[in-house]
């Protein structure tokens, strides 16, 4: 027993010690986790998947390199979910990178019948391990006394009972982890299934002398198991019996319980968590009350953020301003004001938003509500695709796609998560509202239909609809096309209700936060450089005599101040790289009715969506910082070649439902390859870029 | 005009019961919690994961509510509380629990 760990505790010398925190979901795991790492943690990836993996470095005091890993929460090492099969990974290779070399298993005091299974499944790998038995503060003293003496016997091991809330024993264990490489803890526990010949031939492996090295090999077999073979059935078959066998012992040790209190004391707890549930998960009362919530999440991220959002953007064009001032006019100072200020700028603004929504879903996760809402809205979602949480995705994509695919990281399922993902572009956002304000007035005349209804406003109402609906007929072909690679199974427990835990919550604001603004504000800030460049630059001298020019031609007109400058701002971005690009795709967009100049806005605005105004504003000469009402005007003024108004209804619209359609945002797409990867992002951008083109196409053509 | 005004007082009490005793119904609705003894599971593959969440054979399940539109199923094991999905609580072979 353990022999095969001191060659593991000896190879590893050079190397830092892993201590895996490894737990169910909701054992209060990572509340532990944050709690004795605090602030310093990283975010890494699990090699060849997008699953996170939060790591902290410690230094050990008697100087050994320790490494805190937050492994995803399981409830079994038969893997049936995602993260199952990560673990799974994880503790059955022990080159992995992660592989522990001790386990800190995490388990719920409440919820011992149900979270001791996969303790038994890591003691039988010989994994060394220490136990923590969270939630201490909801039980008695006398509980936690019996099961703490039942496991250290058990498993011959050290057993911390600790309160997540009041802070009880925490120090005690971050003690002990800064001393582990000298305590060295070993399993010094039998294995509790007999991995016989018999058993193991029943699943066509090999009997090995040692027996962790037998459960390794069980385990490790989940991963190459296909299913529809003959020994599929024979393999699920073994599983359940071994898991059944499990039970057994740990029912065994539940029934020398019942003398405690233990009984009286979960029964409290539930009765409390019911009784909230007859509310909360009521069939109409409940999605009434989910509604009024998504209501306020909305109104926050929709109107509430404006605040801080006008501020950024305001000391922003204050700052480029002043520099603008000071700094002599060269290609320098137009990198620093036009390129890396609004680069910047573009990615600080999105902050708002995203801490606003991770608060919400954090309480609401926290509390264990979220839960709830996938029990209330699966049905509903799973029918083309999706998951009940991917409502909040959808609803938050109406205020803006960033933080909305941000929060489809709490979707289990890859499956569902890539389609919610996916489609939330589609969602209008807040952005498109500028697009629409200026464009509306051409579609439909400010008047009001059946006396009540101002046409304008069903005009908007109407893109928004077309919007969602693409949006759910787009994850119901993606359904049906995709093929379901890993079985749907929701069945999980509900968590009791608690108390929200403030650091937990604040931790998931600032990585959430944080893993934006440095891994996505990278590609942000690229793009908008190479923005910049194209919209300031051309081949040698061609800018520099447009621009002479453009000056001649303003005096010759009688332009001045302020006029000639904006007119000579025009002239400069339709001779730029971004302005012959404009001339260069007309032949694309013209069968959607659009000229270069909004082809010049299509390149810009992919910045965002909003940039539309103000570079339609410079290409009309009114000077980039112009209101959308004097576009607006500007606009209406302009004639097509054979005279009559340019921006028709038609036209209009065809470039209203371009807007509503295509992935005009950088962010989106780095957020996307952020939380994906390339393929899909720019799967993404192509498809949306489709999809709009023909929208427009049939617009201008059958209108 | 007294007969108009007591008309409209009797409508506004009429409503006023109505929507008591309709909320009344609604948070009663629940209330009817069946039992059962799980002797089988099905499918094997949910079985799995039916297992290794607490739900198995030998297990007292009660089944508390139904989301709306035939969605899922709100239900009890011991004292923790479980969401399945119609499948997964249709691959649980159950008998009822004699009540008394």
């Amino acid at each position: 027993m353990g022999d095969d760990h001191h060659e593991t505790y000896g190879f590893k010398m050079s190397q830092p010690l892993n201590i895996a925190f490894i737990g169910n979901p909701n054992s209060g795991k990572t509340s532990l986790f944050n709690a004795l790492s605090g602030l310093n943690q990283k975010v890494g990836n699990f090699p060849g998947v997008t699953v996170e993996a939060k790591i902290v470095n410690l230094q050990g005091e008697f100087g050994k390199q320790i490494k805190l890993i937050d492994l995803p929460g399981a409830y079994s090492l038969f893997p049936v979910s995602e993260d199952e099969k990560i673990l799974n990974q994880c503790l059955s290779q022990t080159d992995h990178p992660y592989y522990p070399d001790i386990a800190l298993y995490v388990a719920d005091v409440r919820l011992l019948d149900k979270q001791l299974l996969l303790l038994t499944q890591i003691n039988d790998l010989g994994i060394p391990m220490l136990i923590c038995l969270t939630n201490i503060d909801h039980v008695d003293p006398e509980t936690v006394g019996y099961w703490k003496n039942l496991l250290a016997e058990k498993f011959n091991t050290i057993v911390f009972p600790v309160s997540n809330r009041t802070g009880e024993n925490q120090a005690e264990i971050k003690k002990w982890i800064l001393q582990a490489d000298v305590l060295k803890i070993e399993n010094k526990s039998a294995a509790l299934i007999d991995y016989n010949y018999e058993r193991l031939q029943s699943i066509g492996l090999n009997s090995l002398p040692n027996p962790n090295e037998n459960a390794r090999n069980v385990f490790k077999s989940t991963q190459q198991i296909k299913s529809n073979t003959a020994q599929y059935s024979d393999f699920i078959r073994f599983q359940i019996q071994d898991t059944m066998e499990r039970y057994q012992h740990i029912d065994g040790w539940i029934t020398e319980s019942i003398g405690t209190n233990d009984h009286q004391n979960k029964k409290y707890k539930s009765l409390f968590t019911a009784k909230v549930d007859r509310i909360l998960t009521h069939p109409v009362l409940g999605l009434a009350i989910f509604m009024g919530i998504l209501f306020v999440i909305f109104q926050m991220i929709f109107s509430f953020a404006q605040w801080p959002m006008d501020a950024i953007d305001g000391s922003f064009a204050w700052m480029a301003n002043q520099l603008q001032s000071v700094l002599p006019n060269n290609g320098f100072s137009s990198l620093l004001t036009r390129g890396i200020l609004p680069g910047l700028a573009g990615i600080v603004v999105f902050i708002p938003q995203i801490a606003i929504l991770f608060l919400f879903l954090a309480i609401l996760e926290e509390i264990g509500y979220m839960s709830r809402v996938v029990y209330l809205l699966d049905h509903l979602f799973s029918k083309i695709g999706l998951n009940g949480r991917s409502v909040i995705g959808l609803i938050s994509g109406g205020a803006c796609a960033i933080p909305a695919i941000m929060s489809t990281r709490s979707i289990n399922s890859k499956r569902e998560r890539l389609l919610t993902s996916f489609v939330i572009p589609l969602i209008p956002c807040s952005a498109r509202l500028p697009v629409y304000a200026a464009l509306i007035g051409f579609i439909v005349p400010r008047e009001t239909v059946f006396g009540i209804f101002n046409q304008q406003g069903l005009a908007f109402m109407g893109l928004y609809l077309l919007g969602i609906f693409l949006a759910l007929l787009t994850a119901y072909g993606l359904h049906l096309i995709l093929p379901a690679k890993e079985n749907s199974i929701l069945a999980m427990p509900l968590p009791f209700y608690q108390w929200p835990q403030w650091t937990q919550i604040w931790l998931t604001i600032r990585s959430k936060v944080s893993s934006f603004v440095l891994q996505a504000g990278k590609i942000i800030f690229l793009i908008a450089i190479l923005l910049w460049f194209l919209a300031s630059y051309s081949f040698p001298g061609q800018l520099e005599k447009a621009e002479e020019q453009a000056r001649t031609e303003a005096l010759n007109r009688g332009l001045t101040g302020e006029t000639a400058d904006h007119y000579v701002e025009s002239v400069i971005l339709e001779n730029s790289f971004a302005g012959k690009i404009g001339h260069l795709v007309e032949p694309l967009i013209r069968p959607l009715g659009f000229d270069w100049k909004i082809g010049i806005a299509l390149i810009t605005s992919f910045a965002a969506r909003e940039v539309f105004v103000g570079t339609m504003s410079t290409i009309y000469s009114l000077g980039p910082n112009n209101e959308v009402n004097t576009l607006r005007e500007k606009m209406a003024t302009e004639l097509d070649k054979d005279g009559s108004v340019f921006y028709s209804p038609r036209r209009a619209l065809s470039l209203a439902v371009f807007y509503a359609f295509a992935m005009q945002c950088m962010s989106t797409l780095a957020v996307m390859k952020r939380e994906t990867n390339w393929s899909w992002a720019i799967g993404q951008f192509l498809y949306m870029g489709a999809l709009a083109w023909i929208s427009s196409f049939l617009v201008w053509n059958l209108f | 005009m007294i007969c108009e005004f007591l008309a409209i007082y009797d409508i506004y009490h009429w409503v006023l019961k109505w929507a008591k005793l309709s909320l009344r119904a609604l948070l009663n609705s629940i209330s009817d919690t069946l039992e059962y003894l799980i002797l089988q599971l099905l499918d094997p593959m949910l079985a799995i994961r039916l297992i290794s969440i607490g739900i198995y054979p030998g297990k007292v399940i009660k089944l508390i509510r139904k989301a709306p539109w035939g969605g899922c199923y709100y239900v009890q094991v011991d004292q923790s509380f479980f969401a399945l999905r119609k499948n997964e609580w249709e691959t649980i072979i159950t008998k009822p629990m004699d009540l008394k």
